[in-house]
């Protein structure tokens, strides 16, 4: 399934500076999964699937995917090639059940890290993502897209995940990479 | 430049902030200087009573401001520049009166009238149960609007009988005005802004004035004063003073224009922040772009309009493109087209409701086309919706519309109560139509899908594997020839598109672009709804009755189609032809149909030159305009006149016998 696969920034990410991949970066190793529906809560149960309980919030999911619940009765799994968890849930969607369908989720992941990344959402988010908790998903508008945020801790360092549809991917890789090249210029 | 206290407490402020204030223009003369004043003065900041600002000096490179130019102001608040003196500065902040928020009292029944004294609108009449506070009733002083927000606050407890207590008096409004009566100063030859949103002048409001625009009513809708993100909170009250010393009227006679909702605070981004204009790729860019692609904005997406071809001109390049298709084999892009997933026990039912057509008998592995129209019967989408089992579809709509349509799928599934799972699949999927007679041997060996007439007719949709990949298969028909769509994940559609159009290499494939499918579909009398519609059109006039499902309980904009159904039509979408191998001018889409001097009908979409050696188009005609063969006369640009006729949709194609290769 890998060599199939072509991220829409592959060549722009190529093109960055050190100092840019620094801050911003685009993980290509992972593939998403969405599933949708009324009762989502009992078909998990059914194929006992642990998901979280509240809306917005996550569970990890290997070393860096995580699953959540971005809806009363949706999730969006974020997972390594070949986690078991994502034959389980494509299990789980083959299975005679009407109740939860599979929604495409082409969503394309880049990540902020470091001190600058606040300062990047400053100039192309309403929202403080510093005063965000951890671990929970947000949705907003970054530079004018809608994006989903996760706001995470690793190795002592806040960062945030951003899920952006897949069309926009480019416009926003160069929007944060120009802001972000201001910063490390500075 | 300044006329109120927060001015000067905003040159505190920056002064605290290690920002050097050089000077302040005040334009108030002959007044004692308040606390705030003398503090700043004594911080050392020069200040100039009774003087405006007459211009920015802008930078060299106009990149920003390197002076200002303040002036005194004579007795009637003229501005006299031959006694101005430039101060080199690097910004400018103005401070010069306050819009209170009026807009969302006003929208609650509360009365305004203008205080002159105060120099802002302040309520006179409030409506049993609406309570004003604030800067809104001319109070500045913080601790008089905490009172006086308390005051209001308790008396709204009283309203619903939640409090029984005693409540203060209101405190009384300022002594001074916070907000200048006119602080707009004329300025010879240069820009002279009041909107800053619409780039609006004082000379607009002259001009407007003078065009005969005295109420302010007019003078909105004529200069679109307001009309901009900050819906006039910034403009709105100095084009009312503008229109009042035009008209030599009292603000009260000259009025205020009528807040509507949605009342919106005003994004400080829209003021100083970074503009984004966010646009979309499909996951095939960048090889349309390494093959010579031309690419051109489709709302917020970039598509291929055609690919250039060695010397060719752009527009052989077109009918080339459209000619590989009809001849033998083509591809294009058609990621941007919308594509909805509908799902549930009652997605049937949705559909049935939102579509003109029938689609509670579509058998499994089938599609049908559909219309959407709206409560007034007025056709608002198009699409396909194709049954991949009982309780699953899979619709696709316009590009510019999708998204739009969504949000109205969302809300009626909400409003009906139904269960249903929608979801947007647009930017996840990729997708590409394979069309001409050699697409389905070009398709064959890369997919698992059994691609026989017998086993995938026409209107057929299927699920399986597409160059390894899974994908959702429709065969289609809207360019005129055999034709296979093919939507797959987007991080594989630039596999499958490269795989395909390699494996199309026997057959000459050759990409084509938006022009050629355009040209392409028209020779086959397709339509495009928001081009060959308009924000009129029903289906009668589009000949689009064929799509009405005869008999249904119910569907959005029924209602009115009844009533379209037992009137005259009185326009109808026609073909529209020139002569084989005409080479006199032709009109642009949207020019004139002239009889007797009188418009009766336009030119909705035009080829100049097309696969089959005639310019064609369509054209919306009067009723009795339709018979083929009548003569119709066009306006041109230039005013003269082409002669062309009506002609039988479709031109290409008649019998389908393209879908029965």
């Amino acid at each position: 399934m890998s060599d199939t696969r072509s991220s829409p920034i592959g060549s722009l990410v190529a093109e960055a500076s050190v100092g840019i991949k620094a801050v911003l970066s685009h993980p290509t190793d992972m593939v998403k999964l969405g599933v949708k529906g009324r009762n989502l809560v009992e078909w998990a149960a059914r194929h006992d699937i642990e998901i979280p309980t509240t809306l917005y919030a996550t569970l990890p999911v290997g070393r860096d995917g995580v699953l959540a619940r971005v809806g009363d009765g949706e999730l969006i799994l974020e997972c390594a090639i070949g986690d078991s968890l994502w034959e389980r849930f494509n299990a789980a969607l083959q299975a005679a059940d009407t109740s939860v369908y599979r929604v495409e989720q082409e969503s394309v992941t880049l990540v902020l890290r470091g001190a600058q990344a606040l300062e990047i959402f400053a100039q192309t988010c309403g929202l403080d993502l510093g005063s965000e908790p951890v671990d929970r998903m947000v949705y907003t508008r970054v530079a004018g897209v809608s994006c989903g945020i996760l706001p995470r801790d690793e190795d002592s360092q806040r960062v945030f995940r951003l899920w952006v549809e897949y069309s926009l991917a480019p416009y926003l890789w160069e929007i944060l990479a120009g802001i972000t090249a201001e910063l490390v210029a500075d | 430049m300044a006329a109120n206290n927060e001015a000067y407490a905003l040159a505190l402020d920056l002064l605290g902030a290690g920002v050097e204030v050089v000077a302040i223009a005040d334009l108030r003369a002959d007044r004692e200087p308040t606390a705030l004043e003398q503090e700043v003065a004594e911080a050392g900041v020069s200040i100039y009573r009774g003087h405006a600002i007459y211009e920015a000096v802008p930078r060299g490179d106009k990149s920003g401001v390197r002076g200002a130019v303040v002036a005194p102001l004579d007795r009637a608040g003229e501005v006299d520049p031959r006694q101005g003196e430039v101060i080199a500065c690097d910004g400018i902040a103005v401070s010069v009166g306050w819009m209170p928020n009026a807009a969302l009292p006003s929208q609650a029944g509360v009365k305004f009238a203008y205080d002159e004294a105060l120099g802002q609108l302040t309520p006179i009449e409030q409506p049993a149960g609406v309570f004003v506070a604030g800067r809104a009733r001319g109070i500045y002083d913080p601790p008089s609007q905490r009172q006086d927000g308390q005051v209001a606050g308790l008396a709204a407890a009283r309203h619903t009988g939640r409090y029984e207590g005693e409540i203060a008096a209101s405190p009384r409004p300022a002594d001074s005005a916070s907000s200048h009566p006119y602080p707009i100063f004329a300025h010879a030859g240069k820009k002279n802004f009041v909107d800053f949103d619409e780039d609006l002048h004082l000379t607009d409001f002259v001009n407007a004035h003078q065009e005969g625009y005295d109420s302010i009513e007019l003078v909105k809708r004529y200069s679109t004063v307001g009309m901009g993100p900050s819906q006039g909170k910034i403009a709105n009250m100095n084009a009312v003073r503008i229109l009042a010393k035009l008209n030599d009227a009292t603000i009260d006679e000259t009025g205020s224009t009528t807040a509507r909702p949605f009342y919106q605070p005003v994004p400080l981004g829209h003021l100083a922040g970074r503009r984004f204009h966010p646009m979309r790729q499909t996951p095939m860019h960048d090889w349309h772009r390494e093959h010579g692609a031309v690419f051109y904005h489709a709302g917020d997406w970039y598509r291929p309009e055609y690919y250039l071809h060695g010397e060719a001109r752009r527009d052989e390049c077109i009918v080339q493109e459209a000619q590989a298709v009809r001849a033998s084999l083509g591809v294009i892009d058609v990621g941007t087209l919308g594509k909805l997933l509908v799902n549930g026990p009652d997605a049937v039912e949705l559909l049935e409701r939102l579509y003109t057509g029938r689609f509670k008998k579509l058998l499994v592995g089938r599609y049908r086309y559909g219309v959407a129209l709206d409560e007034s019967g007025v056709v608002i989408e198009d699409g396909v919706i194709a049954r991949l089992a009982e309780d699953r579809f899979y619709v696709t709509a316009t590009s510019s519309g999708v998204g739009a349509f969504y949000r109205e799928m969302l809300r009626w599934a909400a409003i009906w109560g139904l269960d249903v799972t929608l979801s947007n699949a647009t930017g996840h999927l990729a997708a590409l139509n394979l069309a001409g007679p050699r697409s389905r041997e070009s398709l064959a060996s890369l997919t698992d899908i059994d691609l026989s007439p017998e086993a995938f007719p026409y209107l057929g949709v299927r699920e399986g594997e597409v160059c390894g990949v899974r994908a959702l298969v429709m065969r289609v028909g809207f360019v005129g020839e055999l034709g296979y769509e093919v939507h797959v994940p987007a991080w594989q559609g630039n596999h499958v598109w490269s795989t395909l159009f390699a494996a199309g290499a026997p057959w000459d494939i050759r990409p084509f672009g938006v022009e050629a499918q355009r040209l392409l579909r028209l020779e086959k009398g397709h339509l495009i709804v928001g081009h060959d519609t308009d924000a009129l059109t029903n289906p009668y006039e589009a000949d689009l009755a064929w799509a009405i499902g005869r008999n249904k309980r119910f569907f959005i904009g029924q209602r009115s189609l009844r009533i379209y159904a037992d009137r005259e039509i009185k326009r109808r979408l026609v073909g529209v032809r020139w002569p084989e191998g005409f080479a006199g001018a032709l009109p642009e889409e949207c020019n004139l149909i002239m009889r007797d001097g009188r418009i009766v009908g336009r030119i909705t979409s035009i080829a100049p030159v097309s696969t089959l050696g005639y310019p064609l188009g369509m054209a919306f005609v009067e009723g009795d305009m339709t018979e083929p063969g009548t003569r119709l006369e066009v306006r041109l640009d230039d005013g003269s006149m082409s002669v062309a006729e009506v002609a039988a949709l479709p031109f290409y194609d008649p019998e389908d016998e393209r879908q029965g290769l």
